[in-house]
């Protein structure tokens, strides 16, 4: 007997996220579930397209008296009191998608204006413990926050001590970490604060890794890591 | 029990069967949608008024037209919608080609785009229609491109709450597309 994806599953593999291998091999050859998931996958990417354009707006009154003009409709039919409540609601979904209009979601980047305005200051959105390696013994943390909004890597590493002959440098990497983008400089003493630029998911760089490079003109990694982790789980 | 309470069957079904206050009614849930479509679509405000005052006296007239148990009633709006912007572009289409001297060059202007439109307001008004937590969700999940554990571990839900969510969210967006004459 046939094990189809379960819906859950699909609804996830349709908003991009990685699932089990055996799920991918399952809709490869399953069309019921292949038509399934390219439904929600086209419904997902549509979403993620929507621009403040396309949020419903009411049409002026005028037209209401048009249309009761027209049909000479009697007075008791009536829109005068245009669901206010309709109108009121919650904007802050239109603000979500107006700062994702403009920081241009089609390629998956972190968008943070809207959600955080309801805290003006600065939210934590994705965490990570950062371990040592290679007997660094050093422990830090990491973040991704929403500042102002924009998306801010925040990382600390209170006992860092400064570098000999070198300096230290911030990465965000894949899991596999096949692909590295330098964040910025970690000074002692010092919190490092790095803007991730608009088109670079932490979902798709979820690895935060603290290397010590030298000063050789050489801008790869160093292959030298004092500490890593992954942000969220 | 006023008209706004009636359920969205009750305002079909009065409707059709020539209530003002249902048409009074129909107005006031689907104005925005009938509109917004017609404003995306001709880029004009003046024109949209036009389109959508026709849309309802079309509907209106041609209620008895109208079967309620073979569509909601603003999937048939929007087929009247579509037709009144075919018509516009029609006639949009017949000015231009009188107007520019260079015919051959006039793209075709698109009803076309209608169905598209049609999907992306749909899907732009459930989603504001959206409960908590679903809501925060789903912003997280489409526009913050987090996994759902990242979301569960956010907002501090149990993973198959947020997965159960965003199956079922995603479903309710379906469900409008189809029943409201979505096309996608």
């Amino acid at each position: 007997m046939v094990e189809h994806c379960e819906e859950e599953t699909l609804a996830l593999m349709a908003l991009g996220e990685a699932g089990d291998p055996r799920d991918d091999a399952h809709v490869q050859q399953c069309s019921r579930c292949q038509s399934r998931l390219d439904q929600l996958s086209a419904i997902v990417s549509m979403t993620r397209s929507l621009t403040p354009d396309d949020r419903p707006q009411s049409p002026p009154d005028r037209v209401w008296a048009g249309i009761a003009s027209e049909l000479d409709l009697s007075a008791d039919a009536s829109v005068s009191s245009l669901d206010a409540a309709r109108r009121r609601r919650s904007n802050r979904w239109t603000l979500l998608v107006a700062a994702a209009a403009v920081v241009g979601i089609a390629l998956g980047s972190v968008i943070t204006v809207g959600i955080t305005r309801t805290a003006p200051t600065s939210q934590v959105i994705a965490e990570a413990q950062l371990a040592p390696v290679a007997d660094s013994g050093l422990k830090g943390t990491a973040s991704v926050q929403q500042v102002d909004g924009q998306s801010v890597l925040v990382v600390s590493v209170p006992e860092l001590a400064g570098a000999q002959d070198g300096y230290y440098e911030v990465w965000m990497a894949t899991p596999d970490t096949s692909s590295m983008v330098a964040m910025g400089t970690l000074n002692a003493g010092h919190e490092g604060r790095f803007p991730i630029p608009d088109g670079l998911s932490p979902t798709a760089f979820p690895v935060v890794d603290v290397s010590v490079e030298q000063f050789d003109g050489d801008n790869t990694h160093s292959a030298t890591s004092i500490l890593r982790g992954q942000l969220g789980v | 029990m006023t008209s706004s309470d009636w359920s969205d069957d009750e305002v079909f079904a009065r409707f059709a069967s020539g209530n003002e206050q249902a048409l009074a009614e129909a107005y006031r849930r689907w104005s925005r949608l009938v509109y917004t479509v017609a404003l995306r679509s001709t880029g004009n405000r003046e024109d949209a008024d036009d389109v959508t005052q026709a849309a309802y006296v079309s509907a209106w007239r041609g209620r008895s037209g109208y079967d309620p148990s073979k569509g909601s009633l603003p999937a048939w709006l929007l087929t009247i919608v579509r037709r009144r912007l075919a018509d516009h572009w029609e006639t949009r289409s017949r000015e231009t080609r009188r107007t520019t001297a260079m015919a051959q060059v006039v793209v075709e202007a698109s009803p076309v785009t209608v169905d598209g439109l049609v999907d992306r307001v749909l899907l732009s008004d459930e989603l504001e229609r959206l409960g908590e937590p679903q809501r925060r969700i789903m912003e997280l999940a489409f526009f913050q491109d987090l996994t759902h554990a990242q979301i569960a571990s956010l907002l501090d839900l149990p993973l198959g709450t947020v997965k159960s969510h965003v199956r079922r969210s995603l479903s309710r967006l379906r469900a409008r597309l189809e029943v409201d004459g979505g096309a996608l």
